[in-house]
């Protein structure tokens, strides 16, 4: 076992913290992208089905087969990995923030604009907040598929924890590739525990259940 | 009275929707009166309140707060000069009952000392321990309660007007009974101005100075709970036959209140038996039973 970690030790560290990068990297992106187009297609139907549409197709296509499709655009390498990550990650954050808005109760909607509010008072003290788990819950989704891909991503010679994998199956060397399994899984575990926390916390303070700030 | 004294006049106003009508709607508020807006389960009442707050404009005609035009009223202070109550009360969950009150005060910029004294003397005048109420959340109140921290976060910025959409709609017929009680009170002592849509003619005659009887998007009745009972008006006959005595009448001391209360001299009770609670009451010199 010593030996193992010995020899494998710092690989599997530079692993990991390649593949969390590029995780990282992607999942900011697709939340950047992401937010802004949910919130656009709840404002405003018209984007709605060629938004959600396009996502979709995307999602159709297999994760190895966007990495290829995307090779002759991109090229090999961080970019094009990069690129096809954040395009996996942004469709459950778009139609999470889209349901998240849209499923506000209208009348608090109503009661918002009744009292007063401006539009980005509606926004940032109402909407934001209501819809925050559903966005939240759509990362968690984006974050844990993003992981697994980052795994396939190691193809295209990105690097990451998938590329100990490969190298196992390739060298039928069963204890490098479960040097790749494991933290792969870890991660994936550990970030959908986290996130799911978070989701968890912003969903009973939505309904209320818990004690904010004072006024 | 010049046209500046009324507290909200709508004159000729024309407004089309699918499904909600109102067609050479004209109504005048005055300063402290409570004008019940009674009529079937349309959406034409919910129409004219949102028209007097700016939500929706007309597409013809005016309406004025105030002795202005809502066109020129900037639309934000407008709504937060004009108090409102939803049906669904509409709180926001994720605010305490505290800042849901405190919201509209915080929105006009107070200080914070200010808005925190405010809300303890909205929750005691709406019958809700401060201490025991302030730091809860919508969802831990009965549906009475929010609709009282409903009454309270309209009132709490000392909005001169208030407009009410069915507030009691949703309650339970005791709970209904008892907080129409509270809220006939506090507009005594509050001597608000106050558009109350309903489509009970319980609330209409025990909280109304005026009725306005709306059918099929027309002001068709105009005048006070006396009137109202008395009218041979068509359609103001037609409402009080759908609500016929029995069932508009809950209890015994409703019975009352709405024969010495609202109604002196028009209706009369007879007799009052119990068990069973039948009822003899006398209108207009015609006598009538009712049953419970």
């Amino acid at each position: 076992m010593s030996q193992f970690f010995q020899q494998y030790g710092l690989q599997i560290l530079t692993r990991t913290s390649e593949h969390l990068w590029l995780s990282l990297l992607a999942i900011v992106g697709a939340i950047i992208l992401g937010v802004p187009l949910g919130l656009l297609i709840a404002r405003n139907v018209k984007w709605q089905a060629p938004i959600l549409r396009f996502v979709n197709v995307v999602q159709i296509v297999p994760s190895l087969a966007l990495f290829g499709l995307l090779l002759p655009i991109l090229g090999l390498g961080k970019v094009n990995a990069l690129a096809a990550l954040l395009l996996f990650s942004v469709l459950p954050i778009i139609r999470n923030t889209f349901t998240g808005l849209t499923g506000i109760d209208p009348n608090v909607c109503e009661a918002a604009r009744a009292l007063g509010m401006t539009d980005s008072q509606m926004f940032q003290r109402v909407e934001l907040p209501l819809a925050a788990d559903g966005i939240v819950e759509g990362i968690r989704k984006a974050t844990v598929w993003c992981i697994g891909i980052t795994t396939i991503a190691a193809f295209i010679g990105v690097g990451g924890l998938g590329t100990l994998i490969q190298d196992g199956l390739r060298t039928n060397d069963n204890s490098l590739t479960l040097a790749g399994a494991i933290p792969v899984t870890l991660l994936a575990l550990g970030a959908d525990w986290i996130l799911g926390h978070w989701q968890k916390t912003l969903a009973a303070r939505r309904a209320g259940l818990v004690e904010v700030a004072p006024l | 009275m010049s046209s500046s004294q009324w507290a909200v006049e709508c004159s000729h106003v024309e407004f089309a929707l699918p499904g909600v009508v109102l067609s050479d709607f004209s109504l005048q508020v005055a300063t402290g009166e409570t004008v019940v807006l009674l009529g079937e389960s349309d959406l034409g009442k919910t129409a004219a309140l949102r028209l007097v707050n700016g939500l929706i404009k007309p597409d013809a005609g005016e309406i004025s707060v105030e002795g202005r035009a809502t066109s020129e009223w900037d639309a934000i202070e407008l709504r937060r000069h004009v108090g409102t109550v939803l049906q669904n009360d509409g709180l926001f969950p994720h605010f305490s009952v505290a800042q849901n009150i405190g919201l509209v005060p915080e929105l006009l910029g107070w200080e914070s000392a200010k808005i925190e004294a405010r809300i303890r003397e909205m929750l005691e005048l709406v019958n809700l321990p401060p201490d025991q109420f302030a730091h809860q959340f919508p969802a831990q109140l009965s549906d009475s309660q929010r609709q009282r921290v409903g009454i309270a976060r309209a009132l709490a910025a000392n909005q001169s007007i208030l407009l009410l959409d069915e507030p009691f709609g949703r309650l339970a017929p005791l709970a209904r009974e008892k907080l129409r009680d509270d809220f006939a009170q506090l507009c005594r002592k509050l001597n608000k101005t106050a558009l109350f849509a309903t489509q009970d003619l319980r609330d209409a005659l025990l909280l109304g100075d005026k009725i306005a009887l709306l059918r099929k998007g027309k002001l068709s009745f105009f005048g006070t709970p006396q009137e109202f009972a008395l009218t041979e008006d068509p359609d103001a006959v037609a409402y009080r036959a759908t609500m016929d005595l029995p069932a508009w009448m809950a209890s015994e001391e409703e019975v009352e209140e709405i024969a010495e209360i609202a109604l002196p001299g028009v209706v009369e009770i007879v007799e009052v038996k119990e068990p069973g609670l039948r009822a003899k009451l006398k209108r207009a010199g015609k006598r009538l039973k009712a049953k419970f």
